[in-house]
């Protein structure tokens, strides 16, 4: 039985040797502990929180920004063990083939593997995330009861599934940390402490390996932790932190040679009200507009282009969901009359509903985390972010969304309207969806990634990233699962590193 | 139990004769709004008129000529419509527009076939 140590009582200057240090007690930092729990290493976990919010801890995150608005970086994670599982919604959904391809029309694409190599971590990823049986696209198999998909026939679009992690009571979906407080104070190799830090990498003079690093509390204690291998997965904006700060031997920082520390970072947009679904009988599933709970999966419909349509149109993933019942103004009446009578179709029944959606973004090297010259109460450097959304990305969905209404009419069942179509409509819609991605990307080229396809910052012998800041394309998928299932992939590679 | 009372052929025809009335009143109150619709007039009227509603399509087409999104439009040919139209029906022509997505078109952002955003360019001319 290991007991969480707080380590604001550690004594200043101590030196903590172990197997693997773990960086950070997010999805990524506990996955990975609890899958090398029935092995022989020692793990120490660091999270930088306790068990609660804490202002001060929080604070730790807030930096600049320029570009496209986005969210404020201290607002859109959170600090402390389980870290943004805190606040997740609980979708979950595997990331498609496609998303791990090259796309030729999509420059910087592409994992250095197929799906096919974190699929055996899917089915564990989601027993952690406790998302129930694996459904996902036989969800209408599942949920026939409720009744039937929209019968879209033949096209661009098709219904996709999503199953989100359990909700306990009415609202909550897994907050790790919570969730698995007990089952890390069971493992008996793991020190976890609290309250603890990391503010710099320390790597050895050769720069070739890590030798330690260095820990520091609020209350002023530091220490040592010197590990054989380094895991650090402290979410997308704080991995990359800490590798760019962090910059001591390697003046660009750690892994940075090739300047791609910070670049790439990613999230979906969840733009609001994107479009108007009319079905003409009025009729839609119910597993469309809420989630759905079937035996012990909780299931929910989008629309997603196939693959097919996303080559053969050139545009980026995304999920549609159908969100509000809306009331059509008079174009609306008449586009929906006119269409109807046209195709010899009754609409007297027709009902609206408004759409939202999950955005995938193209891969921009110029959407960049970068060290400011502000400080912390901890005297790391605060970060500042570039970002940059394309018009494209809007372009594209556009494009699935006319596909879809191409689909309704064909089917003489439906049709749509896309509500946004300037820059400034776009803007007056955004939401994000909190995802932070890619900015430790992985590729098999040290020039255009920061870590290998194991997981292994480039150069750096001893020091490997988890979490979604090593996706290079990033799909439309919400990524905790898939990270968990990443995460999973690389405790399994570590474990033969141990051996 | 007292027996059922007897109808009179007299009360029977008053009866009929009221029940038809309603009928009629109802159907007319039903049928009143396409009765009095507006027809288009003019060049197009007889390609405008296949169309349901020729007010609402007009509404349509002005939204489409507001916007001008899709520049094939400014190539509207009647004649080639009309030629399209003799050849097939509009529910058929609407289904052909809809196997392809490059003959869909928008109307203040809705998606809407071709050939009915066509006829809608025309009744806005004609209503």
């Amino acid at each position: 039985m290991s007991a969480f140590i707080d380590a604001r009582n550690v004594p200043a200057g101590t030196t903590i040797e172990t197997d693997l240090a773990i960086v950070g007690g997010g999805p990524a930092g506990i996955s990975l502990a609890l899958a090398l729990a029935p092995h022989p290493i020692r793990v120490v976990l660091l999270e930088s929180g306790g068990m609660h919010f804490d202002g001060k801890t929080q604070d730790l995150y807030a930096g600049g920004q320029t570009g496209y608005p986005y969210l404020k970086l201290e607002s859109s994670r959170l600090r402390y063990l389980g870290g943004s599982t805190n606040h997740w919604g609980g979708w979950c959904r595997p990331l498609d083939a496609i998303d791990f391809e090259t796309r030729d029309w999509l420059p910087y694409t592409g994992w250095p593997f197929t799906r096919s190599e974190i699929e055996p971590y899917f089915k564990r990823a989601q027993s952690l995330v406790e998302a129930g049986p694996w459904v996902y696209d036989d969800g209408a198999r599942w949920a026939k009861r409720l009744g039937a998909p929209i019968a879209l026939g033949d096209g661009g679009v098709y219904t996709s599934w999503f199953q989100f992690s359990k909700m306990r009571g009415s609202v909550l979906p897994t907050h790790f940390g919570h969730r698995y407080a007990d089952d890390l104070r069971r493992i008996a190799r793991l020190s976890l402490y609290t309250n603890a830090n990391v503010t710099g990498l320390r790597l050895a003079p050769d720069a070739a390996s890590l030798d330690h690093l260095d820990v520091a509390t609020l209350s002023g204690r530091h220490f040592t932790v010197k590990p054989r291998m380094t895991v650090i997965a402290a979410g997308a904006i704080e991995n990359a932190r800490l590798l760019l700060a962090s910059n001591d031997i390697a003046q660009a920082g750690v892994g940075n040679d090739s300047g791609m520390v910070g670049r790439f970072f990613a999230d979906h947009p969840i733009p609001r009200d994107t479009a108007t679904l009319v079905m003409f009988d009025g009729r839609l599933a119910p597993f469309y507009q809420n989630t759905m709970t079937v035996r012990d999966a909780i299931l929910r419909a989008t629309f997603s282009p196939t693959e097919a349509h996303q080559r053969a149109h050139n545009v980026l993933g995304s999920l549609t969901t159908v969100e509000n019942p809306v009331k059509l103004d008079e174009l609306g009446q008449a586009a929906v009359s006119v269409t109807a009578s046209a195709l010899g179709v009754d609409a007297s029944n027709a009902k609206a509903f408004s759409l939202g959606c999950g955005l995938e973004l193209a891969p921009d090297p110029n959407r960049r985390l970068a060290l400011g010259a502000e400080r912390d109460a901890l005297g790391m450097p605060r970060l500042n972010l570039h970002m940059h959304v394309s018009d494209s990305v809007f372009a594209h969905y556009r494009q699935t969304l006319k596909e879809l209404g191409r689909q309704l009419l064909a089917a003489r069942i439906g049709m749509i309207r896309l509500n946004q179509q300037t820059h400034a409509d776009w803007l007056a819609v955004m939401d994000w969806g909190n995802h932070h991605m890619g900015t430790t990307r992985m590729s098999a080229d040290p020039k255009r990634g920061v870590v290998d396809a194991d997981g292994k910052v480039h150069g750096v012998a001893n020091l490997y990233v988890a979490g979604s800041s090593v996706f290079p394309t990033y799909g439309s998928s919400n990524p905790t699962m898939n990270l968990v299932a990443l995460t999973l992939r690389l405790a399994a590679h570590l474990r033969k590193q141990f051996a | 139990m007292s027996p059922p009372p007897k109808l009179s052929r007299r009360t029977l025809t008053i009866g009929g004769i009221a029940a038809a009335g309603a009928a009629v009143i109802a159907g007319a109150a039903y049928e009143a709004p396409r009765l009095f619709k507006r027809r288009a007039h003019g060049e197009y009227a007889e390609l405008v008129n296949r169309l349901d509603d020729p007010d609402q399509a007009a509404a349509i087409g002005r939204a489409v000529q507001m916007h001008n999104l899709d520049s094939p439009l400014e190539e509207l040919s009647e004649a080639d419509l009309k030629k399209r139209l003799a050849k097939r029906t509009l529910p058929e022509l609407m289904d052909q527009d809809c196997t392809r997505i490059e003959t869909m078109s928008e109307a203040g952002g809705w998606v809407i076939p071709y050939t009915l955003v066509e006829l809608c360019i025309l009744a806005a001319a004609s209503v």
